[in-house]
């Protein structure tokens, strides 16, 4: 089974708690399940959809088919008619055309409910057909209303009742039942901010900016029980050195923003390229330039990332591609940033931290803190000295005792510095503590041996990708003959490693969500590899398995060479900002 | 603490008769007077002539960014609530470039002691006019007298009830040096802005120019109305009375008290945290 629902409704009328909802339900069933939200940067009107895909077998991402449509109003139909096929269902209120109409409002008034039941009623329509266990949504429907008033819980109840009632004159043969043990749903923020737990995050500060903010949001939801703080700073250069001064001061914390707010953080990532303070940033990309498409996604910051902060000095970018890797690399950004104590760079974009997935469990993380001292020094100090904080040692990376560590006192400095930290302006010093910074990405390579995921069929073409487009590769993987290259360990690059995987491939195409082509060109400032092709999408969407399909039909006519810019099938305009018509 | 402790090897850098000099020694002082390891204070500052002060005192420091030196001594005094935490840098600093931080710092209210080196003009980038300069001053920015009023920082501070608000003077080491104490010491954020001549870039605003009008206060501080009376005075009057001293202070919960009181210690070496009830919770 592979059944694709999608949920559409004004902003304001609940599509995406009734999305969330059916992802959860069937997940406890033990299906896979992605769930991704669209809509625009309104808070009232304007059209909310959410794709919710349900699978025994593995899947990755949404797709465009619609098998079942659940429409409140009529803007829904309109905007995925084309997604449409023969078999599907499509079930809405009185304003659809075609399909199972449930007379929401009159049902509303004779048994008097509370208006709000609507996506309830509806979605109770389609999970009485489905066959799908009543006891459960019964029991969900407590939890998600349950410390809300009596009136509204009851309402909701008999709401489910009623669409119970209301399927039975709509039998079909979908049907579903348990089929594994339970699953449980995550975002990729929420991955992002369970890794940051589990990594022995303790602060957290933000500046409120989509889509970044729904990791803060699930930090705060889930504080008490993590013991964690989380700070809104009141701008984003303050969210930054909040986080550098704790971390500083030996306890790990997270900043977080989208490119804008990230704009304004980078005079701090070089202060802690040279102080060599680790912290770690969260960046969720979304369309710009500048305020852009808020709430729509993209992945074109990359540049942005990689020359952020001024002067010369080593960092380290990560770029998962789902929610297992989201978790996994945010849990060890910590660990890399006191390791090697220096900016570590988590990034993500709007389609990777809105969507959901179903996961059945998550590793422990272990942590590693590297030459940080959290111990006092047994060694006193002579008058006057100070502990060498900057030693020059041949990894590149010198012990750095916490504030409260007797005999470590040391100035962590912007400025350049000499071994024992106080300011410089001496040339072979200087020189010297190039170098010394430089080390680290020798020592980086050796030690956590960076390298790309090669997933193979043995094939003599690969397709590269990054991030968060791993997720309809691997989708559109099981369809070509095509190995696929996955880059989630940006920077530093093992160059010789990865030349000798891309020289493998008599053909070579990358595929991006953004119109520079980003990765590609930043692949080739380190390592010799020729493009024959790259497919690029820039619309403000995610690709779409089929998309991917159809540009690589049409490049196979050309023989895999060019660049296929891929359009949308249908101009969302007229619906996403409804007030223009 | 052993003022033998404090002292590095370096020799400050600043113009002779600077009145860094003299906060310098008052900071000292202060922390002689601690009952502290230095290995428990944290000096964190910004950039400008000021901003080298942690250069000159072994204890831990951070050399921060021009404007940013306060969230970052908040992010380390939330960390570790067990450091004293002292931030100073120029007007310049704080409050031009980082005059958002410090709008926020009445709120905040973490427990940490900010110096303002006030001496009217931007020092280490050679005679420009600060936020602080007083109408008319001729600088490299307005060779023909700045013509913008200054930066009201102290009435600022009282209107936004920030915990402790005290004004000292680098020509007087011995009250500085009990004020800084006092801020040390008031659990709260405490704000110190300290005249200081810059004998370099302002002829105006010297020593002589200040011992005239300076006098210590004996309000009460914890009267708003008097706190507010006197916050303004030095503007009502032209400059011609200055008041020293605590001008206003309150105490409320800190920020630090307030995490310590939900979250508990967090410094140390770092644990794996344990997301088990978070994945429970997430399920329905
Ligand atoms: C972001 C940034 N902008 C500008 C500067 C250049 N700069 C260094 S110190 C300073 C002003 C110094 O004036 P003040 O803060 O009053 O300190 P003072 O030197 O007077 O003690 C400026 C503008 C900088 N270092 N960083
Ligand atoms: S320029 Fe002014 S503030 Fe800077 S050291 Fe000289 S006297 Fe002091
Ligand atoms: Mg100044």
């Amino acid at each position: 089974m592979d059944l694709n629902i999608k949920v559409a409704a004004l902003a304001g009328e609940g599509a995406f708690s009734i999305g969330n909802l059916l992802a959860k339900l069937f997940a406890k069933l033990g299906y896979n399940v992605v769930a991704y939200p669209e809509y625009p940067s309104l808070i009232k009107g304007g059209l909310n959809v959410i794709h919710v895909r349900i699978s025994d077998r593995e899947i990755h991402s949404p797709v465009h088919r619609t098998d079942i449509l659940l429409s409140i109003g009529k803007d829904g139909y309109k905007f995925l008619k084309n997604s449409l096929h023969e078999d599907s269902i499509v079930i809405g209120d009185e304003s659809i055309d075609d399909g199972i109409k449930v007379p929401i409002n009159s049902l509303i008034q004779q048994h008097n409910l509370n208006p709000k039941v609507k996506n309830i009623l509806i979605t109770s329509v389609l999970l009485g057909i489905l066959n799908y266990p009543k006891d459960y949504v019964d029991r969900a429907i407590v939890n998600m209303f349950g410390n809300k008033s009596k009136e509204i819980l009851e309402s909701n109840l008999k709401a489910v009742q009623i669409g119970y009632d209301l399927s039975k004159d709509h039998r079909t043969d979908l049907s579903v039942k348990r089929i594994d043990m339970e699953k449980v749903v995550v975002s990729g923020n929420e991955a992002f901010g369970l890794g940051a737990i589990a990594g022995g995050m303790k602060i957290a500060s933000f500046y409120p900016m989509t889509p970044a903010s729904s990791l803060f949001h699930f930090l705060i939801n889930v504080k008490d029980l993590a013991k964690i703080y989380v700070i809104q700073a009141e701008d984003e250069i303050a969210a930054a050195n909040i986080a550098i001064g704790a971390n500083y001061a030996g306890v790990r914390a997270l900043t977080g923003t989208s490119g804008g707010g990230f704009a304004l953080m980078t005079e701090t990532v070089s202060m802690a390229g040279i102080a060599e303070t680790p912290i770690v940033f969260f960046i969720s990309q979304r369309v710009g330039p500048s305020t852009g498409m808020p709430t729509w996604t993209e992945q074109a910051d990359l540049f942005q990332i990689w020359g952020a902060g001024q002067g010369d000095f080593p960092k380290i970018i990560l770029a998962p591609g789902n929610v297992e890797q989201a978790y996994r690399y945010m849990g060890n950004a910590f660990n890399l940033a006191q390791k090697y104590q220096l900016p570590v760079f988590v990034l993500s974009d709007k389609f990777l931290s809105e969507s959901y997935f179903s996961i059945s469990q998550l590793p422990s993380i272990p942590v590693e803190t590297g030459k940080i001292i959290y111990e006092d020094i047994p060694e006193v100090l002579s008058v006057g000295q100070r502990f060498l904080r900057y030693k020059l040692e041949d990894d590149g990376i010198s012990s750095m005792p916490v504030p409260g560590v007797k005999n470590g006192m040391h100035i962590a400095s912007s400025y350049e510095h000499m071994q024992d930290s106080f300011t410089t302006e001496n040339f072979s010093e200087r020189k010297r503590q190039v170098e010394k910074r430089a080390r680290k990405i020798e020592t980086i390579i050796e030690n956590e041996n960076p390298k790309p995921d090669v997933y193979t069929k043995k094939a003599d073409k690969a397709i590269v990708c990054w991030g968060s487009q791993l997720l309809p590769m691997l989708e559109v993987f099981r369809e070509i003959d095509f190995d696929l290259i996955h880059f989630s360990w940006l920077y530093p690059i093992n160059i010789q490693y990865t030349e000798q995987i891309l020289k493998r491939y008599r053909t070579i195409g990358f595929i991006e969500n953004n119109s520079n082509m980003a990765f590609y060109r930043f692949l080739r400032m380190f390592v010799d590899v020729k493009a024959d092709f790259n497919i690029i999408k820039y619309t403000g969407r995610q690709f779409f398995p089929h998309q991917i399909l159809d540009a690589l039909d049409r490049l196979q006519e050309k023989d895999y060479k060019g660049i296929e810019v891929i359009e949308e099938d249908f101009d969302t305009y007229e619906l996403y900002t409804p007030w223009r018509y | 603490m052993n003022i033998s402790y404090i002292n590095t090897n370096e020799k400050p850098q600043w113009c002779p008769g600077c009145g860094d000099f003299g906060i310098l020694m008052a900071i000292k002082s202060a922390l002689v007077n601690l009952d502290r390891d230095p290995s428990e204070v944290v000096i964190v500052s910004g950039i400008g002539c000021g901003g080298k002060t942690p250069h000159y005192i072994r204890t831990y420091g951070y050399e921060g960014l021009h404007g940013r030196l306060l969230p970052l001594a908040l992010g380390i005094k939330i960390a570790n609530p067990d450091l004293t935490v002292i931030a100073i840098g120029g007007d310049g600093d704080g409050l031009s470039e980082g005059g958002n931080h410090l709008l926020h710092f009445s709120r905040y209210n973490v427990d940490i002691t900010y110096l303002v080196q006030d001496n009217q003009v931007y020092g280490l980038t050679t005679g420009q006019s600060s936020p602080t300069s007083h109408k008319g001053f001729k600088s490299k920015t307005y060779p023909d007298g700045t013509p913008i009023e200054p930066v009201k920082q102290i009435p600022l501070l009282v209107s936004q009830r920030a915990s402790f608000v005290a004004a000292g003077y680098a020509g007087n080491v011995k009250h500085l040096s009990q004020l800084i104490t006092d801020a040390i010491n008031h659990k709260g954020f405490s704000f110190v802005n300290i005249y200081q001549p810059c004998i370099t870039w302002n002829y105006t605003n010297g020593y002589e120019w200040y011992q005239k009008r300076v006098y210590i206060t004996d309000h009460n501080p914890e009267d708003y109305n008097q706190a507010w009376e006197k916050a303004n005075e030095p503007y009502n009057t032209n400059w011609e009375r200055i008041p020293l001293g605590i001008i206003y202070k309150n105490r409320s919960v800190t920020l630090d008290e307030e995490v310590m009181n939900r979250v508990g210690k967090l410094a140390g070496i770092p644990n794996p945290g344990d997301i088990s009830r978070i994945l429970e919770r997430l399920k329905i």
